[in-house]
């Protein structure tokens, strides 16, 4: 048995890596959001293209690299494939809309026919299997204080989720291309007159909202090595509570709200009950917007001008 | 196009248009005649979805809410229904009062503190509570658990027990129809025309005097209501109720069947529910493409969606006028 | 661009509608007894409703080859339930709609039960291979049988092999749908009086992938055996994570999971796992026959060795009982071979079957199974 500490302790660990992914997909909301105030509901799909593609990749790559460098690769490889297929969808489905100047209803439900294409589209190239990725890597205690226990591998993904969100915080303040995300989200208009290329700029955004997505689907598929098509629908629907709690269009809103999701449902699974513990989760987001209307971090701003 | 605004013409005129809708009446109500069980079960899903729709349409087509989350409205009749007539032995008939109640005061307490939030929101919103009347009508013991209620007795109309599909084809159409003539009393009413005002401008519309809040709140609870009402007579119909049957998928469902058919628009309503219910089930029978099915239904709602932002058959008022950039 | 794409929505459109009247025209009738299949074959069990749908099929094939029954030829019509309780629906409305003469399959139980209403409207005989709810006799419907044993009859198992590996303090996992909490139900009701304790039930949902809170919750209970109620492709992630976790007491995993993707999907950490199995074919009498012609029926490629699956022994014998009690019948009678199927006593692959008064099969067709050096391994406690 844990002592209570010992057991606060490992479920904060258990939640924070959770949270850590629910994170990752977050961002991809929250900057979608920001920049055109879509709900991107192809987000959870694009997270599932991003594992099957690492899944893939590594099965080829894993001959000649084994281990942490060919996961590398084929993490890299996923980012790429993600990205291009966000990227795709931002062009071919959202910009002839956000042109025509639909209403923001319209946008939704392209966001969910693309949602659909992408799901049925990879369930039928797998015929609904499950897949499962044999990383061979062993997951090693690194450090255990009676039952309390963090493994290698939990500290690894753990600290690529903090870096990474180091560095896309970095990212959006300090470079050019994240100025311009910034400038967008303000104003599409004026960025257009002072010559910003818009389209470009949101093309960038769905790309590395992607890549960052197959980043996180990679580090998933090493802890949970189970990959299939219905993989990101659950999550994705997670991972967007965790963007609205944040503050939707928010960076660093986008952050916290994924990690107190995650501690959230550990803490409930432990103290609630696993059968109750999305009604905690999704009890608590409601009670959250009722007393803070635009989540966690989220400025108040004007729907409509 | 010529056509098009000479038959919305036509239709102005209130004898043709009751001899039209007459007749579409009277078609539709012969179609038990000349189809078998398995296209009469077809078109009942396809009503019960026009229901749903047109529920829904009152939240988001003539208001301008965004709900995710329109399942848990017909979990909430179904599962009352449900209960009352497994557990307690109550005649269906009798439920739907009941029914009508637990929606109306679930839509208040749920809708008063977050209407007020901005749209995106209330959609994660109407979502989060969707999930949670799921979830605990998976877990409480009376609601059956993840196992559902399941024999519920089927009702008896003038001591005539309604079982087979013919039966509730036309409680279905009988009830399509009520639905409809609340819509339309809804959409020509002040009530409707301050709705309408809301969805279009809603800041404009408070400036005006209009209560806002107090108006969405109404909306919110009227489409709770038309929820619950079409989930008590789903309990009856299927005579089994599981927590699947509500699911996030089906909330999408709907919504997909709203705005594909044409926000605010009852035929265009109709329309969207029926295709949504209908598509599926012809790809169903091709080989290879049938497993596709739902994969060309995503496709053809983006090329919908590009083509026509409104919908199939937009309500007249939102098509006419381009307005600014609502992004 | 503009024009082009409405010229596309008109050819979708008319597309639409000409397949609308194709799939429409379809249809005959023919002297053949025609048998209703409802299996899940799209959604996340495609795998076994595959499997019962291709044993079912070599079933009929040879029974046609050797004459057919009574002198008349079987015919399969197989619907989609997708393992969801709506196109179950459907699915059920479009075999009776066909005028099918008898009804098999069923594989998910949360599916099965909405479908059966109406195959009991339509005065079918409908037997059920897979599904074992104990909610699905419950329903009372007079002309259902159940040839796989319960949940009831896993419990039993269970006892056996709680006593076989000397465990006392036992935590539940279901995946909050009907068979699993059914299963789930079973255990909480009949382990307690059997002298074990329940320390834990826990709630996975399906492909939830993280399941370490639940496994650090597990373990401060005190538990020192897990039973896995769902899913095989979610098991192996809860096993695997189980062990990671620390967890070093036994594990075992339900009729649901019996399938040899849990080996692969489990891994170093899936040694030594048991499972409460349905009728495996390598363990049945005649088994190598039964493979050997299903492989050849489907045509399957020397490497594949996919199927058959846990569920192929019990679908193949419900052809070969449903044949049987046409014959001791005498006649395609839904009343007389009803009562037949009632009183038969049926050898098949997967053992001796005979039915209770409650339409059940009176004998456990379960097996106990270990993963040992990467297969299953037979175990007698």
């Amino acid at each position: 048995m844990f002592t209570i500490w010992e057991l606060i302790l490992q479920q904060t660990v258990n939640g924070l890596i959770l949270g850590s992914f629910y994170a990752l997909v977050a961002l991809g909301y929250s900057m979608v959001y920001g920049i055109i105030k879509l709900l991107n509901f192809a987000h959870g799909d694009i997270f599932m293209v991003g594992a099957f593609v690492c899944f893939a990749s590594f099965g080829v790559v894993s001959a000649a690299l084994p281990g942490w460098p060919g996961i590398v690769i084929s993490i890299v490889i996923a980012m790429i494939i993600a990205g291009i297929v966000g990227y795709l969808t931002q062009r071919f489905a959202y910009r002839p809309l956000i042109k025509a100047a639909a209403p923001r209803l319209s946008l939704l439900i392209t966001a969910i026919g693309v949602s659909l294409i992408i799901y049925n589209a990879v369930m039928v190239i797998t015929s609904s299997r499950t897949y499962f990725f044999q990383s061979g890597i062993e997951a090693a205690p690194l450090f255990q204080a009676g039952m309390f226990r963090l493994t290698d591998i939990q500290v690894i993904l753990l600290t690529i989720s903090a870096s990474l969100m180091a560095g896309l915080t970095l990212m959006i303040k300090k470079t050019m291309v994240g100025k311009a995300m910034r400038a967008i989200a303000l104003d599409r208009d004026t960025c257009r007159l002072m010559g910003i290329n818009v389209n470009k700029i949101i093309g960038v955004t769905f790309f590395i909202g992607s890549a960052l997505a197959a980043i996180a689907s990679g580090m998933y598929n090493i802890l949970y090595v189970n990959v299939s098509f219905s993989m990101g629908y659950m999550f994705g629907i997670k991972a967007f509570t965790a963007a609205v709690i944040g503050g939707i269009g928010s960076i660093p809103g986008a952050m916290l709200g994924g990690l107190l999701l995650g501690l959230l449902e550990a803490i409930g699974t432990q103290f609630v009950g696993s059968q109750w513990k999305d009604v905690f989760a999704f009890g608590l987001l409601i009670v959250i917007l009722i007393f803070r209307p635009n989540g966690l971090m989220g400025k108040t701003e004007i729907e409509r001008m | 196009m010529k056509l098009i605004s000479k038959a919305y013409e036509l239709m102005d005129n209130k004898l043709i248009r009751a001899g039209v809708l007459a007749a579409i009446f009277l078609i539709v109500a012969s179609f038990p005649l000349y189809f078998n069980n398995h296209y009469i079960n077809i078109m009942l899903i396809a009503m019960f979805y026009m229901l749903l729709a047109l529920g829904l349409n009152v939240i988001v087509g003539y208001t301008g809410l965004c709900d995710l989350g329109y399942a848990a409205k017909f979990a909430i009749g179904a599962y009352t229904t449900g209960i009352l007539v497994n557990v307690f032995e109550w005649s269906f008939w009798l439920t739907l009062p009941v029914s009508i109640a637990v929606s109306i005061v679930i839509a208040v307490i749920i809708g008063a503190p977050t209407l007020k939030l901005r749209s995106d929101y209330l959609a994660i919103v109407t979502l989060g509570f969707a999930e949670i009347v799921r979830i605990t009508a998976r877990n409480l013991s009376i609601t059956g658990a993840a196992s559902g209620l399941h024999g519920i007795t089927r009702p008896e109309l003038f001591g005539f027990r309604l079982t087979s599909f013919t039966h509730w084809f036309y409680v279905y159409l009988v009830l399509i129809v009520i639905f409809i003539i609340i819509s339309f009393r809804i959409r020509h009413s002040r009530f409707g025309r301050a709705l309408a005002f809301i969805r279009e401008d809603e800041d404009a519309a408070q400036a005006m005097g209009v209560n806002t809040v107090l108006y969405k709140l109404y909306a919110y609870i009227l489409g709770a209501v038309l929820g619950g009402i079409t989930g008590s007579f789903y309990a009856v119909q299927m005579t089994s109720i599981s927590p699947n049957s509500f699911d996030f998928t089906q909330s999408v469902n709907v919504l997909l069947a709203v705005i594909l058919g044409g926000m605010g628009k009852i035929p265009g309503v109709i329309i969207g529910a029926a295709f949504f219910a209908i598509f599926p089930e012809i790809f169903r029978d091709i080989p290879f493409v049938g497993d596709m099915r739902m994969l060309f239904f995503g496709l053809l709602l983006v090329v919908v969606m590009i083509n026509r932002p409104q919908g199939l058959w937009p309500d007249r008022l939102r098509a006419n006028d381009k307005l600014p950039d609502k992004i | 661009m503009f024009k082009k794409s409405r010229k596309m929505v008109a050819v979708l459109i008319s597309v639409f509608l000409l397949v609308g009247i194709l799939a429409a025209c379809d249809g005959g009738s023919s002297d053949d007894i025609v048998i209703g299949v409802l299996v899940p074959t799209s959604g996340t069990e495609a795998y076994y409703g595959t499997d019962m749908m291709q044993s079912y099929d070599l079933a009929v094939s040879e029974i046609n080859e050797a004459g057919g029954v009574l002198g008349k030829k079987l015919k399969l019509f197989q619907a989609d339930d997708g393992c969801d309780p709506n196109m179950a629906s459907t699915a059920a409305s479009r075999i009776v709609a066909e005028g099918v003469d008898f009804v098999v399959g069923g594989y998910c139980s949360g599916a099965t039960i909405p479908a059966m209403q109406q195959f009991y409207d339509a005065n079918l005989l409908f037997l059920l291979s897979g599904a074992n709810s104990t909610r699905i006799t419950e329903q009372g419907f007079q002309q259902s049988f159940m040839i796989n044993s319960p949940g009831s009859h896993a419990v039993l198992t269970l006892i056996d092999l709680l006593k076989y590996v000397g465990a006392q303090n036992v935590a539940l996992i279901h995946q909050a749908d009907e068979y699993t909490e059914n299963l789930s139900d079973l255990c909480q009701a009949g382990l307690p009086p059997a002298g074990f304790n329940i320390v834990a039930v826990e709630v996975m949902e399906k492909g939830a992938a993280d399941v370490s809170a639940i496994v650090t919750s597990i373990q401060n209970s005190g538990a020192d055996f897990v039973y896995w109620c769902g899913y095989h492709a979610d098991g192996s992630n809860v096993i695997r994570q189980l062990r990671r976790g620390g967890f070093e007491g036994h594990i075992a995993v339900g009729d649901g999971s019996a399938s040899p993707e849990l080996i692969t999907a489990a891994g170093p950490e899936g040694e030594g796992v048991f499972v409460t199995s349905p009728p495996f074919v390598e363990f049945a009498v005649g088994g190598e026959a039964f493979v050997s012609a299903y492989r050849a029926h489907h045509k399957m490629a020397a490497d594949d060795d996919s199927f058959p699956g846990a569920y192929a022994t019990l679908a193949y014998d419900t052809i070969y009982l449903l044949k049987a009690a046409i014959e001791k019948a005498g006649s395609f009678e839904t009343a007389a071979v009803r009562n037949a199927v009632q009183s038969i006593e049926f050898q098949g692959l997967s053992g001796l079957i005979k039915f209770t008064a409650d339409r059940e099969p009176a004998l456990s067709n379960f097996i106990i199974l270990q993963i040992e050096n990467g297969a299953f391994k037979k175990i007698t406690p």
